[in-house]
Protein backbone atom coordinates (compact mmCIF):
# COMPACT_ATOMS: atom_id res chain seq x y z
CA UNK A 1 0.00 0.00 0.00
CA UNK A 2 1.12 3.60 -0.54
CA UNK A 3 -0.14 7.06 -1.07
CA UNK A 4 -0.42 9.27 -3.97
CA UNK A 5 -2.77 11.63 -5.90
CA UNK A 6 -3.47 9.38 -8.51
CA UNK A 7 -2.72 5.33 -9.59
CA UNK A 8 -2.74 3.71 -12.89
CA UNK A 9 -5.34 0.94 -12.29
CA UNK A 10 -5.96 -2.22 -14.73
CA UNK A 11 -8.78 -1.55 -17.52
CA UNK A 12 -11.37 -4.71 -17.85
CA UNK A 13 -13.39 -5.09 -21.00
CA UNK A 14 -16.90 -4.84 -20.19
CA UNK A 15 -18.84 -7.67 -20.87
CA UNK A 16 -21.20 -7.60 -24.08
CA UNK A 17 -21.29 -9.28 -27.22
CA UNK A 18 -18.19 -11.09 -28.47
CA UNK A 19 -18.14 -12.05 -32.04
CA UNK A 20 -16.32 -14.81 -33.24
CA UNK A 21 -15.83 -16.02 -36.69
CA UNK A 22 -16.63 -19.55 -37.32
CA UNK A 23 -17.90 -20.72 -41.23
CA UNK A 24 -16.25 -19.12 -44.24
CA UNK A 25 -14.93 -19.77 -47.59
CA UNK A 26 -10.71 -20.01 -47.47
CA UNK A 27 -10.59 -19.56 -51.61
CA UNK A 28 -12.97 -17.75 -53.78
CA UNK A 29 -12.11 -18.81 -57.49
CA UNK A 30 -13.62 -17.24 -60.64
CA UNK A 31 -12.74 -15.10 -64.16
CA UNK A 32 -12.02 -11.35 -63.73
CA UNK A 33 -15.14 -9.10 -62.34
CA UNK A 34 -17.27 -11.97 -61.78
CA UNK A 35 -19.74 -11.56 -59.13
CA UNK A 36 -19.42 -14.50 -56.33
CA UNK A 37 -21.52 -14.93 -53.57
CA UNK A 38 -19.75 -16.16 -50.37
CA UNK A 39 -21.23 -17.29 -46.55
CA UNK A 40 -19.88 -16.18 -43.65
CA UNK A 41 -21.17 -17.66 -39.94
CA UNK A 42 -20.35 -15.72 -37.07
CA UNK A 43 -21.34 -17.18 -33.22
CA UNK A 44 -21.67 -14.58 -30.46
CA UNK A 45 -19.71 -15.50 -27.38
CA UNK A 46 -21.07 -12.61 -25.13
CA UNK A 47 -23.29 -12.64 -22.62
CA UNK A 48 -25.50 -9.86 -24.29
CA UNK A 49 -27.17 -9.45 -27.71
CA UNK A 50 -25.59 -7.32 -30.33
CA UNK A 51 -25.29 -6.25 -33.56
CA UNK A 52 -22.18 -7.49 -35.91
CA UNK A 53 -21.46 -6.07 -38.76
CA UNK A 54 -19.58 -8.52 -41.31
CA UNK A 55 -16.93 -6.14 -44.13
CA UNK A 56 -14.85 -8.08 -46.41
CA UNK A 57 -12.00 -6.11 -47.77
CA UNK A 58 -9.80 -6.59 -50.81
CA UNK A 59 -6.23 -6.82 -51.25
CA UNK A 60 -6.13 -2.61 -51.20
CA UNK A 61 -8.25 -2.75 -47.61
CA UNK A 62 -11.09 -1.48 -49.24
CA UNK A 63 -14.36 -2.35 -47.72
CA UNK A 64 -16.28 -4.08 -51.11
CA UNK A 65 -19.10 -6.06 -49.28
CA UNK A 66 -20.83 -5.55 -45.66
CA UNK A 67 -23.95 -6.74 -44.37
CA UNK A 68 -25.07 -6.18 -40.06
CA UNK A 69 -27.19 -8.67 -38.08
CA UNK A 70 -28.30 -8.65 -34.60
CA UNK A 71 -26.82 -11.91 -32.92
CA UNK A 72 -28.51 -13.30 -29.88
CA UNK A 73 -26.15 -13.75 -26.74
CA UNK A 74 -25.09 -17.56 -27.26
CA UNK A 75 -26.22 -17.42 -30.71
CA UNK A 76 -25.09 -17.48 -34.31
CA UNK A 77 -25.71 -16.54 -37.66
CA UNK A 78 -25.08 -16.90 -41.53
CA UNK A 79 -23.94 -13.58 -43.33
CA UNK A 80 -24.55 -13.90 -47.31
CA UNK A 81 -22.14 -11.21 -49.43
CA UNK A 82 -21.89 -10.83 -53.14
CA UNK A 83 -18.57 -10.00 -54.14
CA UNK A 84 -17.09 -8.88 -57.39
CA UNK A 85 -13.55 -10.24 -58.13
CA UNK A 86 -10.35 -8.20 -59.18
CA UNK A 87 -10.81 -7.29 -62.98
CA UNK A 88 -6.93 -8.25 -63.20
CA UNK A 89 -5.76 -12.32 -63.43
CA UNK A 90 -3.73 -13.08 -60.23
CA UNK A 91 -4.45 -14.56 -56.43
CA UNK A 92 -5.44 -12.29 -53.62
CA UNK A 93 -5.61 -12.08 -50.08
CA UNK A 94 -8.94 -10.91 -49.25
CA UNK A 95 -10.10 -10.22 -45.28
CA UNK A 96 -13.37 -10.70 -43.52
CA UNK A 97 -14.07 -8.21 -40.32
CA UNK A 98 -16.52 -9.17 -37.69
CA UNK A 99 -17.43 -5.39 -35.86
CA UNK A 100 -18.46 -5.66 -32.82
CA UNK A 101 -21.12 -2.40 -32.90
CA UNK A 102 -21.99 -2.47 -29.34
CA UNK A 103 -17.99 -2.23 -28.27
CA UNK A 104 -16.88 -0.33 -31.16
CA UNK A 105 -14.14 -3.24 -31.70
CA UNK A 106 -13.15 -5.48 -34.43
CA UNK A 107 -14.07 -9.04 -32.58
CA UNK A 108 -11.91 -11.04 -34.98
CA UNK A 109 -10.42 -11.58 -38.32
CA UNK A 110 -10.42 -14.14 -40.98
CA UNK A 111 -8.31 -14.35 -44.12
CA UNK A 112 -9.24 -16.34 -47.74
CA UNK A 113 -7.98 -16.27 -51.36
CA UNK A 114 -9.25 -14.94 -53.88
CA UNK A 115 -7.58 -16.71 -57.13
CA UNK A 116 -8.91 -14.53 -60.35
CA UNK A 117 -8.21 -17.29 -63.80
CA UNK A 118 -8.70 -16.35 -67.35
CA UNK A 119 -12.64 -17.69 -68.69
CA UNK A 120 -12.21 -21.25 -70.34
CA UNK A 121 -12.83 -21.36 -74.01
CA UNK A 122 -15.62 -23.36 -75.53
CA UNK A 123 -15.51 -27.24 -76.29
CA UNK A 124 -15.76 -27.92 -80.31
CA UNK A 125 -13.99 -28.38 -83.73
CA UNK A 126 -12.15 -25.62 -83.91
CA UNK A 127 -10.35 -24.28 -87.49
CA UNK A 128 -7.05 -24.71 -86.26
CA UNK A 129 -6.50 -27.23 -88.72
CA UNK A 130 -7.45 -26.31 -91.94
CA UNK A 131 -4.31 -23.65 -92.27
CA UNK A 132 -1.74 -26.40 -92.06
CA UNK A 133 -3.69 -28.44 -94.49
CA UNK A 134 -3.98 -25.95 -97.12
CA UNK A 135 -0.24 -24.98 -96.35
CA UNK A 136 -0.01 -29.18 -96.89
CA UNK A 137 -2.01 -29.50 -99.96
CA UNK A 138 -0.36 -26.50 -101.75
CA UNK A 139 2.76 -27.81 -101.09
CA UNK A 140 1.91 -30.99 -102.77
CA UNK A 141 0.74 -29.03 -105.50
CA UNK A 142 3.25 -26.33 -105.68
CA UNK A 143 6.39 -29.43 -105.77
CA UNK A 144 4.12 -31.69 -108.26
CA UNK A 145 4.55 -28.84 -110.39
CA UNK A 146 7.99 -28.26 -110.42
CA UNK A 147 8.52 -32.47 -110.57
CA UNK A 148 7.06 -31.78 -114.46
CA UNK A 149 9.00 -29.39 -115.59
CA UNK A 150 12.39 -31.24 -114.57
CA UNK A 151 10.34 -34.28 -116.01
CA UNK A 152 10.63 -31.92 -119.37
CA UNK A 153 13.43 -30.82 -119.17
CA UNK B 1 -18.37 24.47 5.58
CA UNK B 2 -15.10 26.37 7.25
CA UNK B 3 -12.04 25.01 6.47
CA UNK B 4 -8.93 24.70 8.76
CA UNK B 5 -5.03 23.93 8.56
CA UNK B 6 -3.57 21.41 10.49
CA UNK B 7 0.59 21.22 11.71
CA UNK B 8 1.52 17.88 10.38
CA UNK B 9 4.91 17.92 11.64
CA UNK B 10 7.78 20.94 12.16
CA UNK B 11 11.60 20.37 12.18
CA UNK B 12 14.94 22.48 11.59
CA UNK B 13 16.06 21.89 8.05
CA UNK B 14 19.92 20.32 7.60
CA UNK B 15 20.49 23.13 5.34
CA UNK B 16 21.34 26.29 6.12
CA UNK B 17 20.16 28.53 3.31
CA UNK B 18 18.95 31.84 2.59
CA UNK B 19 15.69 31.18 0.55
CA UNK B 20 12.38 29.26 1.13
CA UNK B 21 12.21 25.20 0.52
CA UNK B 22 10.29 24.03 -2.23
CA UNK B 23 8.20 20.85 -1.74
CA UNK B 24 9.56 18.89 -4.95
CA UNK B 25 7.09 15.86 -3.75
CA UNK B 26 4.51 13.95 -1.31
CA UNK B 27 6.06 10.42 -1.99
CA UNK B 28 3.66 8.79 0.59
CA UNK B 29 2.84 9.40 4.06
CA UNK B 30 6.02 9.41 5.68
CA UNK B 31 8.95 10.10 2.59
CA UNK B 32 8.47 13.82 1.16
CA UNK B 33 11.83 15.19 -1.07
CA UNK B 34 12.52 18.86 -0.81
CA UNK B 35 14.64 21.28 -2.08
CA UNK B 36 16.33 23.74 -0.17
CA UNK B 37 17.79 26.23 -2.26
CA UNK B 38 20.13 29.43 -1.84
CA UNK B 39 19.30 32.94 -3.14
CA UNK B 40 21.26 33.63 -6.80
CA UNK B 41 21.46 31.86 -9.91
CA UNK B 42 24.58 29.22 -9.73
CA UNK B 43 25.12 30.71 -6.02
CA UNK B 44 26.09 27.35 -4.07
CA UNK B 45 24.67 25.06 -3.06
CA UNK B 46 21.05 24.27 -3.85
CA UNK B 47 20.17 20.87 -1.45
CA UNK B 48 17.87 18.43 -2.62
CA UNK B 49 17.14 15.98 0.04
CA UNK B 50 14.77 12.91 1.30
CA UNK B 51 12.83 13.58 4.69
CA UNK B 52 11.23 10.58 6.27
CA UNK B 53 8.50 11.72 8.70
CA UNK B 54 8.58 10.23 11.85
CA UNK B 55 4.66 10.21 12.38
CA UNK B 56 4.38 8.55 16.08
CA UNK B 57 7.64 11.10 17.50
CA UNK B 58 6.58 14.12 15.81
CA UNK B 59 10.31 14.02 13.83
CA UNK B 60 11.50 14.46 10.72
CA UNK B 61 15.24 13.01 9.32
CA UNK B 62 16.82 14.73 6.14
CA UNK B 63 19.31 12.71 3.86
CA UNK B 64 21.13 14.85 0.77
CA UNK B 65 20.19 13.43 -2.34
CA UNK B 66 21.81 16.00 -4.49
CA UNK B 67 23.56 19.26 -4.07
CA UNK B 68 24.68 21.06 -7.13
CA UNK B 69 26.08 24.50 -7.12
CA UNK B 70 22.56 25.27 -8.06
CA UNK B 71 19.43 22.80 -8.75
CA UNK B 72 15.96 23.63 -8.44
CA UNK B 73 14.52 19.85 -8.32
CA UNK B 74 11.35 21.70 -7.63
CA UNK B 75 9.33 18.95 -9.86
CA UNK B 76 8.26 15.70 -8.68
CA UNK B 77 6.65 12.41 -10.24
CA UNK B 78 5.49 9.42 -8.06
CA UNK B 79 5.45 6.46 -11.20
CA UNK B 80 2.42 4.41 -9.13
CA UNK B 81 0.40 1.85 -10.21
CA UNK B 82 -0.60 -2.06 -10.91
CA UNK B 83 2.02 -3.86 -12.66
CA UNK B 84 4.17 -1.35 -12.43
CA UNK B 85 7.66 -0.74 -10.34
CA UNK B 86 6.73 2.39 -8.38
CA UNK B 87 9.64 4.90 -9.06
CA UNK B 88 10.12 8.65 -7.95
CA UNK B 89 11.88 10.93 -10.26
CA UNK B 90 12.83 14.83 -9.49
CA UNK B 91 13.21 17.43 -12.19
CA UNK B 92 14.16 21.04 -13.41
CA UNK B 93 17.71 22.27 -14.22
CA UNK B 94 21.43 22.38 -12.65
CA UNK B 95 24.56 24.19 -12.53
CA UNK B 96 27.69 22.19 -12.70
CA UNK B 97 26.62 18.62 -10.73
CA UNK B 98 25.90 15.87 -11.95
CA UNK B 99 25.86 17.33 -16.07
CA UNK B 100 28.21 19.75 -16.20
CA UNK B 101 27.17 23.46 -17.04
CA UNK B 102 23.98 24.81 -17.21
CA UNK B 103 21.67 21.68 -17.97
CA UNK B 104 17.94 20.45 -17.61
CA UNK B 105 17.97 17.16 -15.11
CA UNK B 106 15.87 14.12 -14.31
CA UNK B 107 16.99 12.75 -11.39
CA UNK B 108 16.12 9.35 -9.69
CA UNK B 109 16.31 10.42 -5.76
CA UNK B 110 16.81 6.76 -4.71
CA UNK B 111 19.65 6.07 -6.84
CA UNK B 112 21.38 8.75 -7.81
CA UNK B 113 23.70 7.54 -10.35
CA UNK B 114 20.33 6.86 -12.65
CA UNK B 115 19.60 10.66 -14.02
CA UNK B 116 19.55 12.19 -17.22
CA UNK B 117 20.95 15.65 -18.88
CA UNK B 118 19.89 17.62 -21.65
CA UNK B 119 20.37 20.56 -23.16
CA UNK B 120 22.41 23.65 -22.73
CA UNK B 121 21.74 27.25 -21.89
CA UNK B 122 18.54 26.63 -20.19
CA UNK B 123 16.79 25.25 -23.69
CA UNK B 124 15.68 22.29 -22.25
CA UNK B 125 14.65 21.94 -18.19
CA UNK B 126 12.42 19.36 -16.87
CA UNK B 127 8.58 20.76 -15.00
CA UNK B 128 5.07 19.20 -15.72
CA UNK B 129 6.02 15.51 -15.08
CA UNK B 130 3.88 13.42 -16.24
CA UNK B 131 3.51 9.38 -16.77
CA UNK B 132 2.05 7.68 -20.06
CA UNK B 133 1.21 4.54 -18.93
CA UNK B 134 0.06 3.74 -22.29
CA UNK B 135 3.32 4.31 -23.99
CA UNK B 136 5.24 3.48 -20.53
CA UNK B 137 7.23 6.87 -21.40
CA UNK B 138 7.72 10.15 -19.00
CA UNK B 139 6.39 13.86 -20.99
CA UNK B 140 8.59 16.54 -19.54
CA UNK B 141 7.59 20.08 -19.79
CA UNK B 142 9.63 23.33 -19.50
CA UNK B 143 9.79 26.09 -16.80
CA UNK B 144 11.40 29.37 -17.23
CA UNK B 145 14.36 28.12 -18.58
CA UNK B 146 13.31 25.85 -21.42
CA UNK B 147 10.98 25.28 -25.41
CA UNK B 148 11.06 21.67 -25.53
CA UNK B 149 9.14 18.91 -24.26
CA UNK B 150 11.05 15.82 -23.31
CA UNK B 151 9.95 12.19 -23.83
CA UNK B 152 11.90 9.72 -21.66
CA UNK B 153 12.08 5.89 -20.90
CA UNK B 154 11.17 5.56 -17.42
CA UNK B 155 12.94 2.62 -16.93
CA UNK B 156 16.67 3.81 -18.32
CA UNK B 157 16.03 7.39 -18.17
CA UNK B 158 16.97 7.36 -22.07
CA UNK B 159 15.62 10.32 -23.98
CA UNK B 160 13.67 9.11 -26.30
CA UNK B 161 13.45 12.59 -28.81
CA UNK B 162 11.40 15.77 -27.75
CA UNK B 163 9.36 18.27 -29.19
CA UNK B 164 9.43 21.98 -29.53
CA UNK B 165 7.30 24.56 -30.62
CA UNK B 166 7.87 26.54 -33.44
CA UNK B 167 7.04 29.33 -31.53
CA UNK B 168 8.90 29.08 -29.40
CA UNK B 169 13.04 29.27 -29.94
CA UNK B 170 14.91 30.15 -26.82
CA UNK B 171 13.90 30.38 -23.33
CA UNK B 172 10.53 30.06 -22.18
CA UNK B 173 7.91 27.21 -21.15
CA UNK B 174 6.33 24.63 -23.52
CA UNK B 175 4.44 23.14 -20.47
CA UNK B 176 1.60 20.10 -20.75
CA UNK B 177 -1.92 20.02 -18.85
CA UNK B 178 -3.35 16.56 -18.29
CA UNK B 179 -6.73 16.07 -19.51
CA UNK B 180 -9.65 13.50 -18.62
CA UNK B 181 -8.81 12.22 -22.25
CA UNK B 182 -6.33 11.66 -25.07
CA UNK B 183 -5.21 14.59 -25.36
CA UNK B 184 -3.15 17.48 -23.53
CA UNK B 185 -2.49 20.99 -23.53
CA UNK B 186 0.34 22.78 -24.41
CA UNK B 187 0.54 26.00 -22.73
CA UNK B 188 4.01 28.47 -24.79
CA UNK B 189 5.37 31.47 -23.71
CA UNK B 190 8.39 33.20 -24.26
CA UNK B 191 10.33 34.04 -21.29
CA UNK B 192 10.48 38.00 -20.16
CA UNK B 193 14.55 38.04 -19.53
CA UNK B 194 14.99 36.86 -23.37
CA UNK B 195 13.61 40.15 -24.52
CA UNK B 196 11.60 38.29 -27.59
CA UNK B 197 7.99 38.14 -27.47
CA UNK B 198 5.86 38.98 -25.98
CA UNK B 199 4.10 36.03 -26.67
CA UNK B 200 1.69 33.25 -24.93
CA UNK B 201 -0.18 31.00 -26.30
CA UNK B 202 -2.14 27.54 -25.81
CA UNK B 203 -2.91 24.52 -28.22
CA UNK B 204 -3.95 21.14 -27.60
CA UNK B 205 -2.75 17.87 -29.10
CA UNK B 206 -2.76 13.96 -29.38
CA UNK B 207 -0.41 12.35 -26.63
CA UNK B 208 0.21 9.60 -28.95
CA UNK B 209 1.18 12.05 -31.36
CA UNK B 210 4.24 13.24 -29.63
CA UNK B 211 5.15 9.63 -28.67
CA UNK B 212 5.09 8.68 -32.11
CA UNK B 213 6.86 11.78 -33.33
CA UNK B 214 9.11 12.31 -30.71
CA UNK B 215 12.85 10.79 -31.79
CA UNK B 216 12.57 12.90 -35.15
CA UNK B 217 12.06 16.44 -32.77
CA UNK B 218 9.86 18.06 -34.61
CA UNK B 219 7.34 21.20 -33.61
CA UNK B 220 4.36 20.11 -31.80
CA UNK B 221 2.59 22.70 -33.78
CA UNK B 222 3.29 20.73 -36.61
CA UNK B 223 1.96 17.22 -35.69
CA UNK B 224 -1.25 16.09 -37.53
CA UNK B 225 -3.29 16.21 -34.03
CA UNK B 226 -2.41 19.84 -33.01
CA UNK B 227 -4.92 22.46 -33.10
CA UNK B 228 -3.64 26.33 -32.12
CA UNK B 229 -6.50 27.73 -29.85
CA UNK B 230 -5.16 31.01 -28.42
CA UNK B 231 -2.50 33.03 -28.84
CA UNK B 232 -1.43 36.53 -27.82
CA UNK B 233 1.51 39.09 -27.69
CA UNK B 234 0.20 41.33 -24.69
CA UNK B 235 1.90 38.57 -22.16
CA UNK B 236 5.07 37.38 -21.89
CA UNK B 237 5.63 34.07 -19.15
CA UNK B 238 6.01 35.53 -15.42
CA UNK B 239 8.49 33.24 -14.07
CA UNK B 240 9.11 29.52 -13.11
CA UNK B 241 5.42 29.35 -11.37
CA UNK B 242 4.45 27.97 -13.94
CA UNK B 243 1.18 27.29 -15.14
CA UNK B 244 -1.64 24.91 -14.06
CA UNK B 245 -5.10 23.46 -13.64
CA UNK B 246 -7.97 23.13 -11.41
CA UNK B 247 -9.95 20.87 -13.83
CA UNK B 248 -11.81 23.62 -15.54
CA UNK B 249 -9.83 26.52 -15.71
CA UNK B 250 -6.01 26.96 -16.72
CA UNK B 251 -4.08 29.29 -14.56
CA UNK B 252 -0.83 30.61 -16.04
CA UNK B 253 2.05 33.59 -14.54
CA UNK B 254 2.04 36.08 -17.11
CA UNK B 255 3.90 39.33 -17.20
CA UNK B 256 2.77 42.29 -19.51
CA UNK B 257 5.95 44.07 -19.39
CA UNK B 258 5.99 46.16 -16.26
CA UNK B 259 4.46 43.65 -13.75
CA UNK B 260 3.75 39.72 -13.48
CA UNK B 261 -0.49 39.17 -14.25
CA UNK B 262 -2.25 36.03 -12.51
CA UNK B 263 -4.14 35.35 -15.88
CA UNK B 264 -6.93 32.57 -16.09
CA UNK B 265 -7.64 31.02 -19.50
CA UNK B 266 -11.04 28.94 -19.94
CA UNK B 267 -11.33 26.51 -22.33
CA UNK B 268 -14.85 26.66 -22.88
CA UNK B 269 -14.84 30.39 -23.96
CA UNK B 270 -11.21 30.47 -25.25
CA UNK B 271 -10.88 33.19 -22.78
CA UNK B 272 -7.81 34.89 -21.48
CA UNK B 273 -8.61 37.02 -18.84
CA UNK B 274 -6.20 39.31 -16.90
CA UNK B 275 -6.64 39.11 -13.13
CA UNK B 276 -4.42 41.66 -12.33
CA UNK B 277 -0.75 41.61 -10.96
CA UNK B 278 0.61 39.11 -8.47
CA UNK B 279 3.24 38.77 -7.07
CA UNK B 280 5.60 35.97 -5.85
CA UNK B 281 4.03 35.65 -2.69
CA UNK B 282 0.66 35.36 -3.59
CA UNK B 283 0.82 32.45 -6.32
CA UNK B 284 -2.39 30.67 -6.64
CA UNK B 285 -2.25 26.52 -6.69
CA UNK B 286 -4.98 24.41 -8.05
CA UNK B 287 -6.65 22.64 -4.64
CA UNK B 288 -9.75 20.81 -5.82
CA UNK B 289 -12.05 20.35 -8.50
CA UNK B 290 -12.85 24.19 -9.58
CA UNK B 291 -11.00 25.92 -6.21
CA UNK B 292 -7.96 27.31 -5.83
CA UNK B 293 -5.46 27.89 -3.02
CA UNK B 294 -3.80 31.20 -3.19
CA UNK B 295 -1.08 31.88 -0.88
CA UNK B 296 -0.71 35.43 0.85
CA UNK B 297 3.41 35.26 2.47
CA UNK B 298 2.81 38.75 3.29
CA UNK B 299 -0.21 38.74 5.08
CA UNK B 300 0.24 35.71 6.90
CA UNK B 301 -3.02 34.31 5.12
CA UNK B 302 -3.83 30.93 2.82
CA UNK B 303 -7.36 32.40 0.70
CA UNK B 304 -9.88 29.89 -1.23
CA UNK B 305 -10.67 31.05 -4.20
CA UNK B 306 -13.81 29.61 -6.64
CA UNK B 307 -12.94 29.29 -10.02
CA UNK B 308 -12.81 32.55 -10.94
CA UNK B 309 -9.49 32.38 -9.24
CA UNK B 310 -10.99 36.36 -7.40
CA UNK B 311 -14.43 35.05 -5.83
CA UNK B 312 -13.34 34.26 -2.13
CA UNK B 313 -14.18 31.50 -0.59
CA UNK B 314 -12.53 31.79 3.20
CA UNK B 315 -9.31 32.98 4.46
CA UNK B 316 -7.02 31.10 6.89
CA UNK B 317 -4.67 33.17 8.40
CA UNK B 318 -1.52 31.21 9.97
CA UNK B 319 1.34 33.29 11.99
CA UNK B 320 3.71 30.61 11.35
CA UNK B 321 3.80 31.48 7.44
CA UNK B 322 7.29 33.30 6.60
CA UNK B 323 7.35 31.27 3.33
CA UNK B 324 5.21 28.62 1.84
CA UNK B 325 5.67 25.66 -1.10
CA UNK B 326 2.02 24.30 -2.01
CA UNK B 327 1.63 21.14 -3.70
CA UNK B 328 -2.65 20.47 -3.83
CA UNK B 329 -3.50 20.64 0.07
CA UNK B 330 0.22 20.01 1.83
CA UNK B 331 1.74 23.19 2.92
CA UNK B 332 5.42 23.84 3.76
CA UNK B 333 6.61 26.34 5.50
CA UNK B 334 9.89 27.63 5.87
CA UNK B 335 11.91 30.31 7.62
CA UNK B 336 15.20 31.17 6.33
CA UNK B 337 16.05 32.94 9.21
CA UNK B 338 15.70 30.27 11.46
CA UNK B 339 15.61 27.05 9.20
CA UNK B 340 12.69 26.04 10.24
CA UNK B 341 10.41 23.71 8.30
CA UNK B 342 6.78 23.13 9.08
CA UNK B 343 4.68 20.20 7.36
CA UNK B 344 0.64 21.26 7.02
CA UNK B 345 -1.97 20.79 5.40
CA UNK B 346 -5.79 21.51 4.98
CA UNK B 347 -8.73 20.03 7.02
CA UNK B 348 -11.87 19.67 6.95
CA UNK B 349 -12.42 18.42 10.60
CA UNK B 350 -9.74 20.59 12.27
CA UNK B 351 -7.45 17.75 13.46
CA UNK B 352 -6.71 15.54 10.34
CA UNK B 353 -5.34 15.87 6.79
CA UNK B 354 -6.42 13.83 4.22
CA UNK B 355 -4.19 11.60 2.06
CA UNK B 356 -5.11 8.92 -0.72
CA UNK B 357 -3.95 5.68 -0.28
CA UNK B 358 -3.83 2.77 -2.51
CA UNK B 359 -3.82 -1.11 -2.36
CA UNK B 360 -3.94 -1.56 -6.10
CA UNK B 361 -3.39 -5.70 -5.22
CA UNK B 362 -7.22 -5.72 -4.19
CA UNK B 363 -8.22 -2.65 -6.61
CA UNK B 364 -9.47 -0.78 -3.64
CA UNK B 365 -8.41 2.96 -2.72
CA UNK B 366 -9.48 4.62 0.83
CA UNK B 367 -8.52 8.31 2.48
CA UNK B 368 -6.76 8.04 5.31
CA UNK B 369 -4.95 10.99 7.78
CA UNK B 370 -1.19 12.06 7.10
CA UNK B 371 -0.92 12.14 10.64
CA UNK B 372 -1.96 9.17 12.10
CA UNK B 373 -2.41 6.71 9.13
CA UNK B 374 -6.54 6.34 10.52
CA UNK B 375 -9.07 6.03 8.03
CA UNK B 376 -11.16 9.22 7.40
CA UNK B 377 -14.29 9.14 5.72
CA UNK B 378 -14.71 12.02 2.64
CA UNK B 379 -16.34 13.39 -0.18
CA UNK B 380 -14.12 13.09 -2.80
CA UNK B 381 -13.80 13.60 -6.90
CA UNK B 382 -13.02 10.94 -9.15
CA UNK B 383 -11.49 11.93 -12.33
CA UNK B 384 -9.62 10.04 -15.02
CA UNK B 385 -6.81 10.97 -17.18
CA UNK B 386 -4.39 9.46 -19.52
CA UNK B 387 -1.27 10.77 -17.60
CA UNK B 388 -0.10 10.43 -14.30
CA UNK B 389 0.80 13.63 -12.21
CA UNK B 390 1.79 13.51 -8.36
CA UNK B 391 1.64 15.74 -5.28
CA UNK B 392 4.48 18.33 -6.19
CA UNK B 393 4.78 21.83 -5.87
CA UNK B 394 6.15 22.86 -9.71
CA UNK B 395 4.10 20.07 -11.15
CA UNK B 396 0.52 19.94 -9.99
CA UNK B 397 -2.75 19.85 -11.83
CA UNK B 398 -6.07 18.17 -11.81
CA UNK B 399 -6.58 17.00 -15.00
CA UNK B 400 -8.92 18.78 -17.36
CA UNK B 401 -12.41 17.78 -17.75
CA UNK B 402 -12.99 17.86 -21.51
CA UNK B 403 -15.37 14.47 -21.44
CA UNK B 404 -17.17 14.56 -17.74
CA UNK B 405 -15.15 11.97 -16.59
CA UNK B 406 -15.79 13.24 -12.93
CA UNK B 407 -18.07 12.23 -10.68
CA UNK B 408 -18.14 12.34 -6.66
CA UNK B 409 -18.27 9.91 -4.09
CA UNK B 410 -18.06 9.68 -0.17
CA UNK B 411 -15.45 7.39 1.21
CA UNK B 412 -15.22 6.06 3.74
CA UNK B 413 -12.85 2.62 4.24
CA UNK B 414 -11.27 0.91 1.51
CA UNK B 415 -13.29 1.21 -1.23
CA UNK B 416 -13.77 -0.41 -4.53
CA UNK B 417 -11.68 1.23 -7.55
CA UNK B 418 -14.08 1.77 -10.59
CA UNK B 419 -13.44 0.34 -14.13
CA UNK B 420 -11.90 2.91 -15.99
CA UNK B 421 -13.53 4.43 -19.30
CA UNK B 422 -11.08 2.86 -21.93
CA UNK B 423 -8.04 1.07 -21.86
CA UNK B 424 -5.83 3.86 -22.67
CA UNK B 425 -7.66 6.44 -20.00
CA UNK B 426 -6.71 4.15 -16.59
CA UNK B 427 -5.34 6.89 -14.42
CA UNK B 428 -7.56 7.42 -11.65
CA UNK B 429 -7.13 10.44 -9.35
CA UNK B 430 -8.66 10.94 -6.55
CA UNK B 431 -8.80 14.60 -5.03
CA UNK B 432 -10.69 15.39 -2.08
CA UNK B 433 -13.53 17.44 -2.23
CA UNK B 434 -12.80 19.76 0.31
CA UNK B 435 -15.77 22.37 -0.14
CA UNK B 436 -18.54 19.52 -0.44
CA UNK B 437 -19.87 21.38 -3.89
CA UNK B 438 -20.98 18.46 -6.30
CA UNK B 439 -20.23 17.68 -9.61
Amino acid sequence: MSESISAVVEYTAPTGPQFSITDYPSTVSGTPSETKTISVTVANNGDTDGDCTIRIKDHNNNIVAEDTKTISAGGSATFTLNITLPSDIGTYTWTIEAYNVTNDTVDDTKTFTVEVTAPTKKKGISPWWIIPLLLGLGYIAFSGYKEEEEYKE
Amino acid sequence: MSLSVVEIVRWTRSHDTDKRSVLTLVASRDILYLNHPTMGEGTCCDYTVKAVIDHVNKTVSESDVLSPTDGSLGSGLKIFGKNITTKHLVGYGTIDEPCGGTKGLLLNPDNTSEYLCVDNNFTGNFVGLLYDPVSHKILGGTGSGGNRVHVVDPDTLNRIGYLTHSRISERGFVNLIPRDDEKVFIVYAYNKGTGLGPLLGIGIVDIQDIIDNASSNPNIDDLGSYQQLYETTDYNQGGVAGNWCNGSKIWIMGHDGTNPKSLLYDPVNNTLNDLGVVGWDKIIYPLTYQKWLQKDETNKKYIILDDDAQTVIQEISDTDIIYIGVAFHFLLLSDPSTDECILKGLSIDGSTVPIVQWDLENKKFRVIDMITGNPISMDVYIIWSRLQMSYSEKSQSIPYVANNRISTMTVNGWTDIPNPPTNNVRVLYVIPDFLGVGV
